[in-house]
Order: C-alpha cells, then structure tokens, then sequence
C-alpha cells in the first residue's frame, strides 16, 4: 500500500466521521509539507501511532470551538474537557478502525490517545516531512497530519 | 475412472434390482397361491357335495318304500312323492356344482376324474328316469268304494313304477354311491394335492420374504455406510472449500456459477452475489466493457475441445487485472486479481464444467513492483551519480539550490487557503511553473534522471489538470511527490556539496572517479548561457529531427541579478522555438529555406528605457489557426470570444496556463508550461512580453526588462 492510499484511508475516515456522526460534511483543503517547523498543533488533539511497514504518528488536532459546536450538532449539552477529548479521542479511534481494517497486518497501530493544549509537542522523526491536510468545517479549521516514514 | 463410474452405477442400482426381482417372485408365488387356495376350496365344495349325496340312494330307498308302503295301506303318499322329487332335483343340481367345483379346482380335464365322474352320470341316469316315473304322477291314486278304498289306475300304475324303481333301487344305488365314493376319494387326493402346492408355495414365499427382508438389511446398512462417507467426504470438501485462500467455483456451459464455491470467492470479488450469477454478471463492475468483452470470448473458447486450454492460457485477459472495490468508508481499495481456468470433464471424457481460480495477488504484483521500482531506482542512481560527475559541484549546488526553493514555493503554493475550484487551479498551475522551470534546469544541465523524477511530478500535475472538477483530496499524490521530490534533490545536494569538496583537488578527485570523467570534470568550468542554450537547442533539435544553429548575442552582459530569470525564459524560448517554430529539414527545402534554421538569442542594454532579451527564429511563424483550435478544444477560450478575437490576442493565448499545440507529450514540449512560466517570470520581474510573427518566415520574442531590478523581483528569480 502506498503513502498516497494511506494518507487516502486517514482522510477517508475523518470526512466520514464529519458525514456520520456530526452529519454535516467537512471539506478538504489543499495538503502541504510541514518544512522546517512543526505543524501547528490545535486545542484538543487525537492520536495514533503506527508501527511495522511503517513508522510515525497520525492526529488530528481541532480548536476548542470547533469540538464544541461539533459536540452540538451531536446533540451533546456537555462541553466539559472531558468530553471535548473523548470527541477528539473518537475521531482518533476511527482513524485507527480504518487503519486497521484497510492496512492489514503489516501495521501495528496503537491504542488512540488524547493530549490538550496548543502549545503541545508532538514528537515525530526529524527525518520525516509531515504531510498537513487542512480539514475545513463551517468557519472552523482542524488539522490531519500525517507523518509517516 | 470409466470402470469406477460403471461400477458405482452398479452399486446404485443392485438394490433396486433385487427388490424387483424378489418382488417379482414374490408375485409369482402368492399368485400360485391364490390359485392354488381357489382350486383347494373349489375341491373341498366338490369334495363336500360329493359326501352329501353317498346318503342320497339310501334316502331315495326309503322314500320309495313309504310310497310303496302307502299305497299299499291306501295312506296319503302326497309327501313322499314331493321329497322323491326335491331329493332327485337336489342330485341333479349338486352334479352340476359338482361339475362348477370340479372345473374350478382344475379336475376339469383330469382322467380319473372324469371317469368317475361317467360313472356316476350312467349309474344316476339309468335310475334317475325310474324316480321321475314315480314323482310325476298326478291325480288321486285311490278310488272309494263301498268296501273300500282301492288302487285306481293312476295308484296301480304308480305302485308298478315304484315297484320297478326299488326293484332297480339297490343295484343302481350301488352303482350311484360306488361313484360318489370314487369321485369323494379322488377329491380327497386333489384336496391333498393343492394343499400341498399351496403349503408349499407359502413356504417357498415365506423363504422370499426373508431373504429379501436379509438384502434390504444389507442394503440399508450399506446405504447408510455409503451415505456416511458421502456426509463425511461433504465434510471434508467444505472444510477445504472454506479453508483454501483461492476462491474456486464452478461454470456450467451457460457460464453461470454453480451452488458449490470456495468462502474465499465472495471475500476475493468482495460481494456476496455469487450464487447462480452469471459469470459476466459478476465481472461487470470489475473490468472494463472492453476487457470484459475479451474475457467472456476467452471463456467461451475453453469450451471448444480443439482448443488447447494451456496454449490458450497465455492470452487470458483476466490473467491478471486492476479493479477497484468501493471501501465501507468511502474511497476505493485498488486490488489485483488473477483468474485461471480448467476444463472439467466427466467420465465419458466431455467437457461439463470450467473450474474457475481466482486469487488475489496484489501482495505480489506490489512485491514485483516494489523489486521493478528497486532495480529501476537503483539503475537511476548509478546513472544520476554519471551524470552529476559531469557537473561542476557549484552548479550543481546552484542548481539544487535553486530546486529546492522551487518546491518549498510550491509547498507555500500549496498551503496558501483557497478551496474553491479556480482557487484550487491557480494553486495547481503555480506548482506547475515551478515544477517545469525544475524540469527544464535539470534537461538544460543534461540531468535526465533528476529530469525524468521531475517528469513524473509532471505527470501526476496533468493527470490532476485533465480532471473536469478538483479538489483539496486530489492533491495528495502531489504532496506525496513532492515529499519525494524534495527528499531525492535532497540527496543529490549531499552528493554536489561532497562534490565540491573534491572538485578542487585533481588527484583526489582521480582517485573517486574513472580517470577521464575526472578530467572532464577538471575541464569544466561552469558553463555560460549560450553554451547551455547551445546544448538545449542542439538535444531537442536531435530529437525531434531538426538541423538548427543557435547564434547568440550579448548574453555574457545580463545582469546578474537577471542571469537566473533569463536563464530560465531562454532554455524555454529557445527549447519551443526548436519544438514548434522550426520546420524539418524537407519542408524548409521545399519551401526554399536553408535546411538548417536559425535561433537567435540576444541580451540589449537600451539605455533609460531598460533591457531587451530576444529570441526569435526563421521558422514557420506562430500558427494562427492552430493556437485558437486548440485553445478552443481546451476550453481556453469560448467559440463565441474566439470568433471576435484579433490575431494579436490570439497569440497572447500561447502564455495561457495549460495552453499548447503540441499533439502529444514529450519531455521537450505538450504539457503548456513553458511560455506560461516564461510570461510569469516576466511579470514578477516587471516587464513585458512582445511578439512579432510572419508566416512561414519568422517569430520573434521581445521581452522588455526595466533597468533597475528590485528587490522583490530579485527576490523572486534568485
């Protein structure tokens, strides 16, 4: 399976997380290259990390505003810390269901895991470019990066 | 194989045999039996009237003497005349059912019988009359008289008849009843006799029964034997039908598939629709209308016997094919199937089934790949590290630089928001610029092999443009290429730098590299423009044919901050010139122009008014009618915009983003980057494009530059 399909299949899964579970479609922006600083890491960020045929980590990270109102769309009225992780947690959680379901057993992925803060540090190996793609939801804009090597 | 099939028709159909023909004999006897049964109770009634009648004479006796007697004492005779009769009729009728039983018991034509049965008809018709002369008088056989009663004439006539019967009476009674008796003996014996049979036949019957009884034990038990190996054999083929990684299935001659197929099957083709479907049904959404067209002809032949099914085999179009399966979560899964197919044939040698395999065999075709990539990658690199000891280390360092820029814009390019389509196409011609300029440093610099990695950025970029509607997804194989691209130039960038750390050190150098190559590389200063040009134009000539003589002009005086820019619009410039301006060689000649054309490239100081960069060749001229066709068929321009252009606004479309005339795509031309890449140059830097043209005779370029270069355009060329 090639970078591109797997890039394909993490992508898949957040616009189908956006079409099912908030019900309300997401849009993708343009991908880039992360070169020479960090991506930007949002509020809440929702992680998986990935071992075997490939090595790194895949998040998405979102503002606090945008978990907010997607927990509204939810139906959700409770838009404590804990919840607004479990959200970024669930959307983790399906990266890692489509991971492995489409990657098979050559990958070894990991339990989903949450951390908090935008001033957060993501670690990731320096000789991996890390693939941003912009997720743009109403007037909100979450990120998927993708730093596989 | 022929031999086992007859015998397991055997073995079916023994049982069904035995039980007809034991059936059969079992009919046959209870049939005997019930004859048998009928003629013994046919012989016991004869055998019963036979006994009856021996008291019969003796009554008759007895009766007549009561007549007799009666007659004699003048008493009422009335009632014993009446019995002679009854008696007589009752004989008669009990000979008849005698007769009746006789024939029934199957005595009919029994001699002894018969003559016994004689016998007792002579022996009862030589007295049965004298009995019908006594019990058919009638009338009153006495007279009254004064002193009595006396015989009249009917009394005396009746007492001489019963005086002649039982005159007659004993010995024809003797006769009468020595038959009976004979006749009762000889029914006595045929009772024997068909009690016998009839024992016999039951016994016989009883024997049938239970040996037929014995042979459907033995067949059942057999059958149960027979049904549990087949449970068994059931089994163990499901258990391989539902272990086996290959899905397997069955065609009939209809090309449907059968009710008996691997678990793998459905998981392979990813559906569940498989039963009784036909086959091409079930390759519909798989292939191409085209190669299933293909597949179906080639299905149909294994069918014919004179095709040779392994010689076939070597054109099956579905030996291994591409298909693309919707995944759950939206997005396609790209697999590689691999179909092969075998003849099944029955006993008598005919075709009955096509076995069908089909495995998925993405894991190797991505292995063989990978390995193809591996071999073909390595092969690059050897032929990258020839070509970049060719280079002098501080261009190649130049060049690097100047790469690497060009792709961190395209990544800025890239990241700039805009999700809208035309938003999203700018984005997308942008990196096209950058990517070509990369392209046309690397071809200008004889880099083929980082020109050819460019080439398939290139490729995925038109492959995006060609699309009728884009979006941000669609860039992902970009960035991924570009992620590549970035870490390939990276690597050559560690070579130039090595490079240039040996470069200045001959004998060092002598001792990394084959002595010649080392002496070239000593030689090489880094080139000037005219002798890249000279270079650019002398390859694309070769490859397209052409005979072309570059003359140049006052290239060493470009600025320097100039010399990137220009370098770059004139390896364009001078490459489409030779692409499209200049004729072959026979139709220069037949339109009376020298063979071999020219190219001119000249750099011009004109004072206040800045610089003037030319490139112009004695070609063809622009082609008018060619650049609105094909920009009209790229949807450049509408039909209707296209009909009120001048000609000085038709040619502006050649700096059009995506716009060429080229048929097909080279490395040199076709992809309508060039001139797009040259008028944006062009204007970052401030100036401005001119274009004179005359058919069949000439274009000319005028690229106006202001004298004083600034800081962003500077900035933006370095």
């Amino acid at each position: 399976m090639s970078l591109q399909s797997e890039i394909g299949t993490f992508v898949a899964a957040v616009l189908n997380y956006f079409d099912t579970a908030v019900q309300q479609p997401a849009v993708v922006g343009t991908p880039y290259l992360a070169l020479g600083k960090a991506p930007e890491v949002f509020d809440y960020t929702g992680m998986i990390r990935i071992s075997g045929k490939r090595k790194g980590v895949v998040y998405f990270t979102a503002p606090k505003g945008m978990l907010s109102v997607m927990l509204m769309r939810m139906q959700e009225t409770d838009m404590s810390d804990a919840n607004l992780r479990d959200l970024v947690g669930e959307v983790a959680n399906t990266l890692s269901g489509n991971a492995r379901k489409d990657f098979g057993r050559n990958f070894i992925i990991s339990t989903p895991s949450v951390v908090a803060g935008s001033s957060t540090t993501i670690g990731y190996s320096p000789d991996t470019r890390p693939i941003v793609v912009p997720i743009d939801w109403r007037a909100y804009h979450a990120n998927l990066v993708v730093c596989l090597n | 194989m022929k031999r086992r099939r007859h015998d397991f028709d055997l073995a079916q159909l023994l049982p069904v045999v035995v039980a007809t023909t034991f059936a059969a004999v079992l009919t046959l006897l209870l049939t005997l039996g019930i004859q048998r049964a009928s003629q013994l109770q046919s012989a016991s009634s004869a055998l019963q009237l036979a006994s009856e009648l021996r008291s019969l004479p003796q009554y008759f006796g007895t009766e007549l003497t009561l007549v007799q007697r009666g007659l004699e004492s003048r008493t009422f005779i009335g009632e014993p005349l009446a019995d002679i009769a009854a008696a007589r009729e009752g004989f008669d009728k009990a000979l008849e059912r005698i007769d009746t039983d006789l024939i029934g018991a199957g005595l009919g034509g029994t001699v002894e019988i018969q003559r016994v049965r004689g016998a007792l008809d002579a022996a009862w018709a030589r007295f049965s009359p004298l009995l019908v002369a006594v019990d058919s008088h009638k009338g009153t056989p006495y007279s009254d008289t004064l002193s009595g009663s006396r015989l009249n004439s009917t009394g005396r006539a009746l007492k001489s008849d019963v005086d002649a019967a039982l005159a007659a009476q004993d010995e024809s009674m003797r006769d009468v009843g020595g038959a009976l008796k004979d006749l009762a003996t000889g029914l006595q014996d045929a009772v024997g006799d068909r009690g016998g049979s009839l024992r016999s036949f039951l016994m016989i019957g009883a024997a049938v029964s239970g040996l037929l009884l014995a042979l459907m034990l033995y067949f059942a038990l057999r059958s149960r034997r027979a049904a549990d190996d087949a449970r068994r054999a059931e089994r163990q083929v499901a258990d391989i039908l539902g272990t086996v990684r290959e899905g397997l299935f069955l065609l009939d001659r209809n090309l449907s598939l059968g009710h008996v197929y691997s678990a793998s099957l459905t998981r392979i083709l990813h559906t569940e629709q498989v039963r009784d479907t036909s086959f091409e049904d079930l390759l519909r959404p798989l292939v191409p209308a085209k190669t299933l067209a293909t597949a179906m002809k080639f299905v149909n032949l294994l069918w014919k016997e004179k095709v040779h099914e392994d010689l076939i085999d070597t054109v099956n179009p579905l030996n291994q094919i591409e298909v693309q399966f919707a995944k759950s979560g939206g997005g396609t899964d790209s697999r590689h199937l691999s179909f092969a197919f075998k003849r099944v044939k029955n006993a008598g040698g005919q075709g009955e089934h096509l076995l069908g395999i089909v495995t998925d065999v993405t894991d190797r075709v991505q292995i063989s790949r990978e390995l193809e990539q591996s071999k073909a990658e390595n092969q690059a690199q050897l032929d990258l590290v020839m070509q970049l000891l060719q280079v002098p280390g501080a261009q190649l360092q130049s060049f690097v630089r100047d790469s690497d820029m060009a792709l961190r814009k395209c990544n800025a390019i890239l990241k700039q928001p805009g999700r809208e389509e035309s938003e999203l196409r700018s984005k997308l011609n942008g990196v096209f610029r950058e990517v070509h300029t990369i392209k046309g440093e690397a071809g200008a610099m004889a880099l083929t092999a980082i020109a050819s990695r460019v080439h398939q950025l290139e490729e995925s970029l038109v492959a995006l443009r060609d699309r009728a509607r884009i979006d941000g997804n669609d860039f992902i194989p970009i960035v991924v290429k570009l992620d590549e691209l970035m870490s390939y130039l990276g690597g050559v960038g560690q070579f130039a730098d090595r490079l240039s750390e040996v470069q200045p050190k001959g004998d060092t150098m002598k001792s990394v590299v084959p002595p010649l190559l080392a002496n070239q590389m000593l030689a090489a200063d880094t080139p000037s423009l005219e002798q890249v040009l000279a270079k650019v134009v002398k390859e694309t000539a070769s490859a397209h044919g052409k005979r072309v003589a570059l003359q140049c002009r006052g290239l060493e005086a470009i600025p320097a901050p100039y010399r990137k820019a220009a370098r770059d619009i004139t390896i364009h410039m001078a490459r489409n010139a030779v692409v499209h301006g200049i004729e072959t060689p026979d139709n220069r000649a037949s339109a009376s122009k020298s063979e071999t054309a020219a190219v001119r490239v000249s750099f011009d100081d004109a004072g206040a008014e800045g610089y003037v960069l030319t490139v112009e060749d004695d070609g063809q001229g622009l082609p008018y009618e060619r650049i609105l066709d094909a920009a009209l068929r790229k949807g450049l321009v509408s039909p209707a915009d296209a009909a009120r252009m001048e000609r000085p606004a038709v040619y502006g479309l050649i700096f059009r983003a995506g716009f060429s005339t080229a048929e097909t795509v080279t490395e040199h031309a076709g992809r309508g980057v060039g001139l797009d890449a040259v008028s944006q140059t062009v204007r970052d830097l401030g100036g401005s494009i001119g274009i004179a043209t005359s058919d069949g005779k000439f274009t000319r370029f005028r690229m106006k530059l202001p004298q004083a270069v600034s800081q962003a355009g500077a900035a933006h060329v370095a």
